[in-house]
């Protein structure tokens, strides 16, 4: 790999629901190693973003490299096989099998059986809840648990990019605090995470780049410290002015 | 004088339980079809009545065209029934993955014309049956008698082969990592996408596994009734559909333990009521289901879908 080539980058993304223009040319390049964060409003198409990364849906066109090279126009299976995962929004964990089997199904793509055992302990150990209710439904975790579900779940297909799709939503400030700190420890594993946010404070504080979407279009972008400091930022995502 | 009639009933009572579970059991590995595809395309399959029927013909053709030993030809026919079933999908079905559902099942009911025309014209509209020479001659032979009841080894033979492979099926569903798949894209298509699931591929490992099972219960009700016809399958259908309907649509025990249920309803029922009953009793538990139990016995509760 050439030094400096972006893990992830989306040039003129443009991506349909019907007639509903989505994404209207999105572009922008993540680096190996860091956490990018995308912020915006409801319905600006963050999740669009990354649907159309995890190839559910399709960009009509534009290019999606992946390590240089373009995925957009890869089966979702055989992208998960090249190492992008995605947390979808709401969580989206199996409601009706076990918390080990819905952890286990996140390694479906391996056959690494050592491999997997091993990353099922780390999970494990980023999320001891989880060890205690491993034979429970999902369904019947709380919604902090089914999140911690939900990204041990993906760590669990050992991604090289990390697609979160609102991981604090509706959760208590408490557990939000927690997820964070998990998602900065995924970081320090040389997994580079793509981070989907309304909570923008706290998703600005742990990201290195940050890009702000609206309606379908990337308008802003900078390093996540300048935009924590940006008096546009801060009015429009962190409730202030 | 009463001891004797209360043996002569007890006797009876006995006989048609097993019948009934004989048939009850066929009807269960027809239902199973049903709703494991149900589970995860939610789509009542009405091609599947002709899978079924379509195992018992090739069977059939191989026997007296090819002169194929029984269990042999069996098994091809079972083959070719889980290839008929991933075709169905492929070219009637997965076209239509993101159509509106009611032209799937319209599909669905075309596909169950076409098939029953096509047997039509392969084997005609006459009743066959298989040649006695060819099966195997322990069939006819009694397995066990008590007093009046006798069961023979075909039925031994029926429920044993059921319920071997609904312990396989059960174990394929919980045990293994496709079954994982199977049950995660019931509950989330697009959540099993996102880890790395192949989803069509799923789907028409689905559609071999409801269709082998399908076959076998063809092939065993021809031989147990010794009757085969190209509308066979329509009937079958409606009853395993039923089954799967009193069981809970998209639950797999729901549909073993609606088939078996229905079986044994329905052999009383044509025993102790009468014998015209016995089809009607199919349609009235399905009635009565849908309107007080939509969800069946196992079934979650669920919102309408078809
Ligand atoms: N399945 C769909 N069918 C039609 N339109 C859709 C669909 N999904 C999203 N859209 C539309 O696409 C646009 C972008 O939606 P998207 O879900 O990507 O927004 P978002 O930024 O993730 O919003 P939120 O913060 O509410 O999650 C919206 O206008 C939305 O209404
Ligand atoms: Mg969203």
């Amino acid at each position: 790999m050439p030094d400096g080539q972006p893990m992830l980058k989306l040039e003129n993304v443009h991506t349909y629901y019907g007639n509903i223009h989505a994404l209207k040319g999105v572009s922008f390049e993540l680096q190996e190693g860091q956490i990018g964060c995308l912020i915006g409003a409801n319905g600006a198409g963050k999740s669009t973003t990354l649907m159309t990364i995890s190839g559910l849906e399709r960009c009509k066109e534009g290019t999606i490299e992946f390590l240089g090279k373009p995925i957009q126009r890869i089966a979702p299976d055989e992208i998960v096989r090249m190492g992008i995962c995605q947390v979808p929004e709401g969580r989206r964990i199996f409601p009706r099998l076990t918390v080990r089997e819905n952890l286990m199904l996140g390694a479906y793509i391996r056959k690494d059986k050592d491999g997997v055992q091993q990353d099922l302990d780390r999970v494990l150990g980023y999320f001891p809840r989880l060890a205690e209710r491993l034979s429970q439904d999902g369904g019947t975790l709380s919604g902090g648990e089914q999140q911690m579900l939900a990204i041990g779940r993906a760590l669990m297909s050992r991604p090289k990019l990390l697609l979160l799709d609102e991981p604090s939503l509706g959760l208590a400030p408490l557990v939000v605090e927690t997820i964070f700190e998990i998602i900065a420890e995924i970081a320090k594993e040389k997994i580079t995470v793509l981070l989907v946010e309304q909570n923008a404070n706290a998703a600005l504080q742990l990201a290195h780049y940050g890009w702000v979407l609206e309606t379908g279009r990337i308008v802003l972008q900078d390093k996540a410290r300048a935009l924590l400091e940006n008096p546009k930022v801060r009015e429009a995502y962190l409730g202030e002015g | 004088m009463d001891l004797q009639n209360l043996f002569d009933m007890s006797s009876l009572f006995l006989q048609q339980l097993v019948n009934g579970l004989t048939v009850g059991g066929v009807y269960a590995l027809i239902a199973v079809g049903y709703t494991m595809v149900y589970g995860v395309i939610e789509l009542i399959n009405f091609a599947h009545g002709e899978i079924y029927m379509f195992g018992a013909f090739i069977t059939f053709h191989l026997i007296t065209v090819y002169k194929v030993p029984f269990f042999v030809a069996a098994l091809v026919a079972v083959a070719a029934c889980a290839v008929i079933g991933i075709l169905l999908d492929i070219v009637a079905y997965r076209p239509l993955r993101n159509a509106p559902r009611l032209a799937a099942l319209i599909t669905a009911i075309g596909m169950s014309i076409f098939f029953q025309n096509l047997a039509l014209i392969k084997w005609g509209a006459q009743i066959k049956s298989y040649p006695l020479e060819a099966l195997p001659p322990f069939f006819s032979d009694v397995a066990v008698r008590i007093g009046d009841v006798q069961v023979t080894w075909l039925q031994v033979f029926i429920l044993a082969t059921t319920l071997l492979l609904m312990f396989a099926l059960h174990t394929i569903i919980h045990r293994t990592k496709v079954g994982a798949a199977m049950r995660a894209i019931a509950q989330d298509k697009r959540a099993a996408a996102l880890m790395g699931i192949n989803v069509n591929r799923v789907i028409s490992f689905t559609f071999a596994l409801g269709s082998s099972l399908g076959a076998v219960a063809g092939i065993l009700v021809g031989v147990f009734y010794n009757a085969i016809w190209p509308t066979m399958g329509y009937i079958a259908g409606i009853k395993a559909f039923a089954a799967a309907v009193l069981g809970g649509i998209g639950s797999v025990p729901g549909a073993m333990l609606g088939g078996v249920v229905l079986g044994v309803a329905e052999v009383f029922g044509a025993g102790y009521l009468s014998s015209q009953y016995r089809d009607g009793i199919a349609y009235a538990v399905m009635i009565l289901v849908i309107v007080f139990k939509p969800s069946g016995l196992l079934g979650k509760a669920m919102i309408q879908k078809v």
